[in-house]
C-alpha cells in the first residue's frame, strides 16, 4: 500500500491531495501515487481506493477514526460538458459499510481551480470548525455561530463572513449535527450529496462547512483538439431523442414514465399504478410552478427547475430542484399534489435530509401505523396516514433534531425497523441498510437489478441501467439487454453499466447526458470520454481501458464490503420474498416477478466472481492489477482462489 | 456590434467563462481570468453577466496615467498597450460595471476584445442567453 507519490508528468491531473486533521488542526499535502493516478483516475476512484487503503475495516462510521473525502476529476472545471461533479467517500453511517455520494453544483469545479484532486478529512474537531480554502491558504474557522444553522443560512453567512461571494461551500444542516444517519451534505439550493449519510459524517467530525476559493488554473494537455472534441460532444448531447425532455422538465419527466411501465411502488409497494401521476408530472411542474431552468456549472442540459409558488396554501415557497428522487414521494406516500412537495424539498435541503432514505423511512413508518403495528404511543400521538402531507412535513424537523418519534426514524431503514420489532421488519425495503427508489425491480429488471449488486446498498446511481438502445444487444451477444421486462442478459449488461458509471464518476461529469440523453450509440460513449480525458490531460486512454478501470473501482469497492463479511446472501432485499415471489398486483406489469437468482447468477459470472459464493476471485482481482487486495481478501478467507 | 445578455435565458452555468479563459488564457481554465463573469446569488435565480460595455467615454481609459489603454478598430474594443502598461490596477478601480479583472501574474488588466468579431461566450453559450449584435438590433429585440 502506498498513498504518498510524487507528481506525476501529465498535464494538470492529478492535483494535490490535502489531508486535514481535524483533531490536531493539523493539514499536510501529497500527491496521489502513479499507480493510482493511472489506474483510478480520479473522483470515485481516488475515493474509494483511499478509502480502501487508509481506513480500518472495523472502523465505527461516526468516530474519529473514519475518514471523510470530497475529490474531484480530471475533468470537473473543464470545458468538459457537465463538468461539475465531485465524490464523497466515507464508511457510511446509515448502511456501516463502503459508502460515497455523488454531487454537481459549482462546489467541485472551485475545489479545482484551488489545486486539489481530493480533500481528506480525519479525526474529529473539538469543537464547531468549518474550513476555509483559499488556493494554498487552508485554515480551521470557528462555526460555533453556525451549528444549529441551517445549510442555506449556512452558506450565506459563511460567505458573508469571507467576505466574498465568490467563494464555494458545502455545508451540513441540523440532521447532520445531530448524526441522523441518513443526513446528506448541501451546497446551492439543493445541490445535495444526498447518499449514504455522508452528512452524519461531517457531523461526527464537528466540520459544519467546507469553504473553497480558487483562483488557479486547470492546464490541459492538447486545449485545441480537446476544445474541438469538447463542442463535438455537447452536439452530442444537445441532439440526444430526450434532451428537450430534460432540458425543460428535468427528472420529474421520468415519474408519469416510470408509471407507464407499471413500476411505482404505490403507498410502500402495496400497489403498481398510480392515478394521479399527472397530478405531480414533470408537465405540471413546469406548466405552473417553474420560473426558469438552472444548471451545473458548464452544463448545457440544465435540468434544475427554479419553482415559486404563487398561490394556495404554500404561496411564496421557492427554491430550487425537485428531482425525481424528490417526486416519488408521490406515490410512496400517496401524496397527491405538488406544491407541500415543493415544500418538503426545502425542508429536506435545508435540514440536510436525504430525501430517498426519508421516503423509505416514513412510508414504512405510515404502512406500520395502518397496520397497528405502530400505536399512537410509539409515533408519541402523530397519527400517520397516507397522503397526510401536514404531517409529513412536521416529521422532518423532528427527525432532524432527534425529537419524539423522530429518534426513531432517524436510526435509518436498517435499524428502525429493528427499534420497533412486532414484524414491521417485513415492510421496510432496503438492501444492505439503504432504500434503492421508487422504480419496482420486478417491473424494470434492469433497473432493479442495479440494486441488488450496487456496491453502497440499494441503489439506482450505480448502473443507471434504466434499457438499452437496442446497439447493444449486439455486444452482448445478441442476448435482449433492451428489454427491461426480462430477466435475459440482464445480468451481463448490468456489469458493464456499473463499470461504465464507475468510469463516469470518477471522470467528474454527470451521468446523465452520456446515459439517458446522448444521440450517438451507447457503445461508442466509452471511446468518446476516454478522448476527452487523453486530450485534457496528455494520459493515454481509450474507451476499452477506461471501462477496465471502472471495473478496478467497483472491484475495489466489492472488496472492502467482502472484508466486512459481505457476500451474496447481502446482494439482496432485506425482505428478500416481497420482490422474488409476490406478484406484481396490479397495472400494466401486472403478474411480474424479480428472477433474482437467475440475473444475479450471470452477474456474477460476467464479473468473474464466484458464483455460489457472490466472492471476487484471485484470478480477477490479479487481472485488474488489485493483487495487494486479493492478498488481503485471502488472509480472512473472503477470497476464491481461482 | 456589442455583446447582449438575456438574463432570462441564462441559466447560471457559467460556459462562457470557461471558454473565454480557454481561448484567451493559451489553453487554460480558469474562470478568474475570464473576460465575462457571471454574477448570481443562492436564493434568487437571476444572474446578471459582467462584461466590457464599450462605453462612449471609457473611464478605464481616462483613469489609466501611462496611457497604456485605448479604443481598437471596428468594433470600439478596449486594448491594452503592454509595453506601456505598469499593471497600476486604476483602470480596474474606475470601471464601474467591474468588468476589468486583473490578471495575477502580470497585474494587467483584461478586458473583454469581442474575439474581433467572434465572441467564443457567444458560441458556447447553451441558451443563447448572450448574443452579439448591432446596437440597432439589440434596441428592436421585442418585449416579452
Amino acid at each position: 500500500m502506498s498513498t504518498l507519490g510524487e507528481k506525476s508528468d501529465t498535464v494538470g491531473w492529478p492535483a494535490e491531495v490535502l489531508w486535514l486533521d481535524l483533531s490536531k488542526g493539523k493539514i499536510s499535502r501529497s500527491f496521489p501515487d502513479k499507480d493510482i493516478a493511472e489506474n483510478f483516475l480520479g473522483g470515485r476512484g481516488f475515493g474509494s481506493r483511499m478509502l480502501y487503503d487508509i481506513t480500518e475495516p472495523g472502523a465505527n462510521p461516526l468516530s474519529p477514526e473514519n475518514f471523510l473525502m470530497f475529490s474531484v476529476g480530471p475533468l470537473t472545471g473543464t470545458l468538459a460538458p457537465t463538468s461539475s461533479r465531485f465524490v464523497v467517500t466515507s464508511k457510511s453511517p446509515l448502511t456501516d459499510i463502503f459508502g460515497d455520494s455523488n454531487c454537481g453544483g459549482y462546489f467541485g469545479p472551485e475545489l479545482r481551480f484551488a489545486g486539489y484532486s481530493q480533500l481528506i478529512f480525519g479525526g474529529k474537531a473539538k469543537k464547531p470548525t468549518y474550513v476555509f480554502i483559499d488556493d494554498d491558504h487552508v485554515e480551521f474557522r470557528d462555526a460555533s455561530k453556525f451549528w444549529g444553522m441551517n445549510t442555506w443560512d449556512t452558506q450565506e453567512s459563511i460567505v458573508e463572513e469571507l467576505g466574498d461571494p465568490s467563494v464555494k461551500v458545502v455545508s451540513i444542516g441540523s440532521a447532520g449535527e445531530n448524526l441522523v444517519k441518513y443526513a446528506c451534505i448541501i451546497s446551492g439550493l439543493k445541490s445535495a450529496a444526498g447518499r449514504c449519510g455522508m452528512g452524519a459524517v461531517m457531523g461526527s467530525k464537528m466540520l459544519k462547512a467546507i469553504a473553497v476559493r480558487g483562483s488557479k488554473s486547470v492546464e490541459l494537455g492538447n486545449p485545441d483538439i480537446f476544445e474541438d472534441e469538447c463542442r463535438s460532444l455537447v452536439e452530442i448531447i444537445r441532439n440526444g431523442d430526450n434532451f428537450r425532455l430534460w432540458s425543460e422538465q428535468g427528472t420529474p419527466c421520468l415519474l408519469t414514465l416510470t408509471n407507464e411501465w407499471g413500476a411505482l411502488g404505490v403507498r410502500n409497494y402495496q400497489s403498481n399504478y398510480w392515478k394521479y401521476a399527472e397530478n405531480v408530472s414533470g408537465e405540471k411542474l413546469r406548466k405552473e410552478f417553474t420560473v426558469k431552468m438552472r444548471s451545473c456549472f458548464n452544463c448545457p442540459v440544465h435540468c434544475r427547475n427554479f419553482y415559486v409558488v404563487k398561490k394556495g396554501h404554500f404561496k411564496g415557497v421557492y427554491g430550487e430542484g425537485p428531482e425525481f428522487s424528490l417526486t416519488q414521494a408521490a406515490p410512496l406516500l400517496d401524496i397527491r399534489s405538488l406544491e407541500p412537495l415543493l415544500e418538503l424539498n426545502n425542508l429536506l435541503n435545508q435540514y440536510g435530509i436525504d430525501c430517498v432514505s426519508f421516503y423509505a423511512n416514513m412510508m414504512w413508518a405510515i404502512d406500520c401505523f395502518q397496520r397497528g403495528i405502530l400505536s399512537l404511543k410509539d409515533t408519541g400521538g402523530i397519527e400517520l396516514n397516507w397522503g397526510d402531507y401536514e404531517t409529513v412535513l412536521r416529521m422532518v424537523p423532528l427527525i432532524a433534531h432527534r425529537e419524539g418519534f423522530g429518534k426513531i426514524l432517524a436510526e435509518g431503514e436498517k435499524r428502525a425497523s429493528k427499534i420497533v420489532r412486532k414484524g414491521s421488519e417485513k415492510y421496510i425495503y432496503h438492501v444492505k441498510g439503504m432504500f434503492p427508489v421508487v422504480e419496482d425491480p420486478r417491473a424494470l429488471k434492469s433497473f432493479g437489478a442495479g440494486y441488488y449488486t450496487s456496491t453502497r446498498g440499494g441503489d439506482h446511481l450505480r448502473a443507471l441501467y434504466w434499457s438499452t438502445p437496442k446497439d447493444m444487444d449486439i455486444i452482448f451477444s445478441g442476448q435482449p439487454t433492451s428489454d427491461p421486462r426480462v430477466a435475459e442478459g440482464k445480468g451481463v449488461a448490468l456489469k458493464w453499466y456499473e463499470d461504465f458509471c464507475a468510469a463516469i464518476d470518477a471522470l467528474g461529469v454527470c451521468k446523465f447526458p452520456f446515459i439517458s440523453i446522448r444521440s450517438k450509440p451507447m457503445s461508442q460513449l466509452p471511446d468518446i470520454l476516454a478522448k476527452l480525458v487523453q486530450y485534457a490531460t496528455g494520459f493515454k486512454i481509450e474507451g476499452e481501458r477506461l471501462l477496465k478501470t471502472g471495473e478496478r473501482i467497483y472491484n475495489v469497492e466489492k472488496a472492502y464490503n467482502s472484508r466486512l463479511g459481505l457476500g451474496r446472501q447481502d446482494d439482496d432485499f432485506s425482505n428478500p420474498e416481497k420482490f422474488t415471489k409476490e406478484p406484481i398486483p396490479d397495472g400494466p406489469a401486472k403478474g411480474l416477478i424479480f428472477e433474482r437468482d437467475y440475473i444475479l447468477n450471470d452477474y456474477y459470472k460476467a464479473r468473474g466472481w464466484d458464483v455460489k459464493t457472490g466472492l471476487q476471485t484471485k484470478s480477477k482481482l490479479e487481472e485488474l492489477k488489485l493483487g495487494y487486495i486479493a492478498s488481503d481478501l485471502s488472509a480472512i478467507g473472503r477470497l476464491v482462489e481461482e | 456590434m456589442s455583446l447582449h445578455f438575456d438574463s432570462k435565458e441564462c441559466t447560471g452555468c457559467r460556459t462562457c467563462e470557461v471558454a473565454c479563459s480557454l481561448t484567451k488564457s493559451h489553453g487554460k481554465v480558469n474562470p478568474r481570468m475570464a473576460r465575462i463573469t457571471i454574477q448570481g446569488s443562492l436564493r434568487t435565480c437571476v444572474d446578471r453577466a459582467v462584461y466590457c460595455l464599450q462605453c462612449t467615454r471609457p473611464k478605464c481609459i481616462e483613469a489609466c496615467p501611462n496611457n497604456a489603454l485605448y479604443v481598437n478598430g471596428h468594433y470600439h474594443t478596449i486594448k491594452i498597450d503592454q509595453m506601456k502598461c505598469v499593471g497600476c490596477g486604476l483602470c480596474t478601480q474606475a470601471c464601474f460595471v467591474g468588468a476589468v479583472k486583473t490578471d495575477p501574474s502580470t497585474g494587467q488588466p483584461l478586458i473583454c476584445d469581442l474575439c474581433g468579431g467572434k465572441p467564443i461566450c457567444v458560441e458556447w453559450c447553451p441558451t443563447k442567453a448572450l448574443t452579439f449584435q448591432s446596437f440597432s438590433q439589440t434596441r428592436a429585440k421585442p418585449k416579452r
